[in-house]
């Protein structure tokens, strides 16, 4: 267990952000952490980072306790901010040994690592550019390579791929991906579920303060699934194979929709071929038929119930 | 034709009354409890001015109508310049937010996609700065008027006053919105702001008091004997002091031969600089409904903005790269003494080497024999404190900012993730702020060092500077130094914005320095002779004053029992008592900045 919190409490003031969170991590694991804004998931990355005390109950990183042993934490974690902490009049390779030296790392073994981390991540031709002129993505890219820097075992991301473009994020997640690869155990919280579900292994769904999941995706989504739908297209006629559709058995009801037919089967109808024969030879031309597909935004949605403190 | 004035008296009620920006201002100012109590001390010192100078009139069951109209003038003269003062010191604070606020909040670019026209967008944020300033100007009123009671204060004296205060108030408001209209405001840019207001007053104020250069001829001398400058119309103080029959102006019959314009200025100090100050501040707004949606604020290059990449030493703003420099293998104060994140290296390398380049000219001149030993004294006194003084304000504002601006540029969560500890970052701060403040004490501290070197060779006795003074005060200048940095670091632990941790370090610096010398010179010039002489090195001013020229004790109703050798001796005792109580001071302050440091920095990271 690398990470791991026990009742987890976090008060400001009247405000709860984080009750009771038990979070257990193994070594290695990608753990996606969602929920709406407000749910306590920065909290939650606050504390595992040691910026923030819990209220009560602990949080511990290797077996160290956050709050008693946080100078050993932190050689250990390795956190990016949902904001760029940009210092002024600083280019790239200043600001990397700038905290090269902040992790105790000096002298030619600075320069070797430093060297390395901006190779890692693609920036070595960008080694003299201010930082504050960078783009977000060039930023971004930064701060991972900043947490690489002291070769942590846990990264702490709070929405690294927040206000990217396109590229920027997949190179982000293809960057994720081959720390991942690395052996490193990653916390990341995002509103950009089907990115998590690319590259998580565990998810949990945190709303008001309140872990409500921690499971593999694969779990989440067989959890989430109460029964089958279809979507079908025909060619014509679409109301008549509505209708007949309604009088097999096996379905529970025919919903029209943009065009195409959604199909509630009975929970116990795992087969769709007979429904699509059905079509077949009562002369309707089928275009499409298909089972609906439960990701995890549809998860997010049936388990949240969107209630923001 | 009712129509054209229906549309004037609309387009003038949404300019002023019915400015969104000036009412969003003014009701958010009536909740904020800062507001009522910066009112309430301004009403306290003004006050409490008046009781001071009131005093002595009321004494006695004898006192005449005479004498109280007397006392009355007196309690005028002390409540119109203390109003003015503290005018000059707020409203620089109060309008400079201008600077950033908007870049701050991001909301400009918001701003200038409403219906708003630039001139509402620019007199809304200049009536909203200014508010403030003619709240307090309205809440002193009733103070001025109680001493019209007595008689000897006119009316028209309270107007001049209060003209004047609004006038400055004015012209520094349009100042701070120009600069702010047409450059990317930055916390150097307040604080460049703050120096350059403060460097025009005080550099006027002393031009036209001790060159005599200055003065007007035709102007009759007052019982000092000094005559008014030519530079009185261009000073609020100047024209104060003229106002307050301090100065007398000359009368417009000797001053035949200038011109018009001239002559009015000169015989009518007052209402030339109300009437410049306004002009001025009216092309300034004008120019910055110019401005408001082109130039910098939008993204665009300016005039301004070509001409400063033209200076030697500005940062280009088409330069994106640079060859990295090695960091230290302590990053903080790496990171203090060395970015430009510091306060502007311009301001103090022009400081330090001015500083140095003066001295040493004094040096070169008394060396050629053309400088009494006295006089030297006093110019070196001067020029160090002059020099002193900016180095405190400088050392403190970028203490004030070390913290402040982690918390705004947010990289303070980052760096309390790593493993540096809270001494190591303090340590690493103060340590950065002493190499940074280092060549701003190293001219004067020199340049003493090389008078008493000279001053030992030489068969000149007794000697212009002695030997041992630069040594004392370097020591008494780190302290004090030392002790600025402390202040500014406490405050800008506790803030969260720039704006406010430098308005507070400053403030609480100008008003401990400003006190303590007050009452130092006075006590120590009471005192006199040996105890003078030991209680010079507690307050920074005097320390310099009285260690350089410890022969102005002589000259105090109390002269030296055992001699130079006797005042040499309690001037050393002072200062390593003082020296030692205030790096203890310090120490204790820096130990408890070390203790509160994580909860205080975690707390704001929470909030």
């Amino acid at each position: 267990m690398i990470v791991q919190t026990i009742n987890l409490t976090k008060r400001y003031g009247k405000l709860v952000a984080l009750n009771n969170l038990h979070l257990t991590l193994e070594d290695g694991e990608c753990f996606g952490y969602i929920g709406p804004n407000g749910a306590g998931k920065t909290t939650t990355i606050k504390i595992l980072a040691t910026l923030l005390q819990p209220t009560w109950g602990e949080a511990r990183i290797c077996g160290h306790v956050i709050g008693y042993e946080s100078r050993k934490i932190r050689p250990l974690i390795g956190y990016v901010p949902d904001f760029f902490g940009a210092y002024e009049d600083m280019v790239v390779q200043e600001y990397l040994e700038f905290f090269a030296s902040a992790y105790n790392i000096v002298g030619k073994e600075r320069t070797r690592v430093v060297g390395d981390v901006l190779e890692l991540t693609d920036l070595v031709y960008k080694r003299d550019a201010l930082v504050d002129s960078l783009s977000r993505g060039m930023q971004q890219r930064l701060s991972l390579a900043r947490v690489l820097l002291h070769d942590p075992k846990v990264l702490l991301l709070d929405e690294p791929a927040s206000g990217l473009d396109p590229r920027a994020r997949i190179e982000i997640r293809e960057l994720l991906k081959e720390l991942h690869r690395m052996g490193k155990t990653i916390i990341i919280s995002s509103h950009i579920l089907h990115e998590l579900a690319e590259l998580c292994t565990t998810v949990g769904i945190i709303e008001q303060g309140e872990l409500m999941v921690k499971e593999p995706i694969h779990e989440i989504l067989r959890r989430v699934k109460t029964g089958t739908k279809l979507h079908v297209r025909v060619a014509e006629q679409q109301d008549l194979a509505a209708m007949l559709l309604e009088r097999t058995r096996g379905v529970k009801g025919v919903e029209q929709q943009n065009g195409r037919l959604i199909v509630e089967l009975e929970s116990q109808t795992h087969d769709f071929t007979a429904l699509a024969k059905l079509l077949l030879d009562n002369n309707f031309r089928l275009n499409e038929i298909k089972e609906e597909e439960v990701n995890l935004e549809t998860a997010f949605m049936r388990l949240t119930k969107g209630m923001v403190q | 034709m009712n129509q054209v004035f229906a549309k004037l008296g609309l387009w003038m009620w949404r300019m002023i009354p019915a400015n969104p920006i000036l009412t969003r201002v003014v009701h958010g100012a009536s909740r904020r409890s800062r507001h009522a109590w910066l009112r309430f001390a301004y009403l306290a010192i003004l006050l409490l001015v008046v009781l001071f100078s009131l005093t002595p009139s009321m004494g006695g069951a004898t006192t005449s109508l005479t004498d109280l109209a007397k006392g009355a003038s007196r309690t005028f003269t002390w409540a119109a310049t203390a109003q003015l003062a503290l005018i000059s010191f707020l409203a620089p604070i109060f309008t400079a937010s201008a600077i950033t606020q908007e870049r701050d909040a991001q909301t400009f670019n918001i701003l200038l996609s409403t219906p708003l026209t630039s001139a509402q967008i620019v007199f809304g944020s200049l009536m909203s700065r200014l508010y403030f300033l003619v709240m307090l100007l309205v809440a002193g009123l009733p103070i001025f008027f109680v001493t019209m009671v007595y008689g000897g204060v006119t009316s028209r004296q309270i107007l001049e006053s209060f003209a004047i205060s609004s006038a400055t108030a004015v012209l520094t408001g349009a100042l701070a919105i120009f600069v702010a209209m047409t450059a990317v405001g930055t916390r150097r840019t307040i604080f460049s702001f703050y120096l350059l207001i403060g460097f025009y007053l005080l550099s006027v104020y002393l031009a036209a008091n001790l060159w005599s250069g200055t003065w007007v001829a035709e102007s009759p001398p007052n019982l000092l004997g000094q005559q008014m400058s030519w530079l009185t119309p261009l000073h609020p103080f100047l024209a104060l002091d003229v106002a307050l029959n301090r100065v007398y102006v000359p009368p417009a019959n000797r001053l035949a031969g200038s011109s018009g314009v001239v002559r009015f200025a000169l015989t009518h100090p007052s209402a030339a600089y109300v009437i410049w100050t306004t002009a001025a501040a009216l092309i300034l707004t004008l120019l910055s409904i110019f401005y408001v949606r082109r130039g910098a604020k939008t993204g665009e290059p300016t005039i301004f903005t070509a001409l400063a990449d033209k200076l030697p030493f500005a940062k280009r703003s088409d330069v994106k790269t640079r060859p990295p420099r090695t960091v230290w293998s302590n990053p903080v104060a790496w990171r203090e003494a060395k970015t430009r994140a510091a306060t502007s290296g311009l301001v103090r390398w022009v400081t330090a080497i001015a500083g140095f380049v003066i001295l040493l000219f004094l040096f070169g001149y008394h060396l050629a024999g053309n400088l009494q030993a006295t006089t030297v004294r006093t110019f070196v006194a001067v020029v160090t404190i002059v020099q002193f003084a900016v180095a405190l304000i400088i050392a403190t504002n970028t203490a004030a900012t070390s913290m402040t601006k982690e918390k705004e540029a947010k990289t303070m969560d980052l760096l309390l993730t790593t493993p540096v500890t809270s001494k190591y970052i303090l340590w690493g701060k103060l340590r950065g702020l002493v190499s940074f403040a280092a060549p701003l004490l190293a001219g004067p501290i020199m340049i003493l060092l090389l008078f008493g070197v000279y001053g030992m060779i030489s068969a000149n006795r007794p000697p212009a500077i002695w030997i041992e003074t630069g040594v004392e005060l370097a020591a008494v200048m780190v302290i004090f130094t030392a002790l600025a940095c402390v202040l500014g670091l406490k405050v800008s632990m506790t803030s969260r914005k720039n704006v406010t941790a430098v308005m507070y370090s400053i403030g609480i610096l100008i008003v401990a320095c400003g006190a303590a010398s007050l009452a130092g010179f006075g006590l120590i010039r009471q005192a006199g002779g040996e105890m003078g002489a030991l209680m010079a090195p507690f307050t920074p001013f005097t320390a310099i004053y009285y260690l350089i020229d410890p022969s102005s004790l002589f000259s105090s109703t109390k002269t030296f029992a055992g001699g130079a050798a006797a005042a040499r001796t309690a001037a050393f005792v002072g200062s390593a008592i003082s020296i030692s109580l205030f790096a203890f001071i310090a120490w204790r302050a820096y130990t408890g900045l070390v203790r509160d440091f994580d909860m205080t920095m975690r707390k704001q990271s929470g909030g």
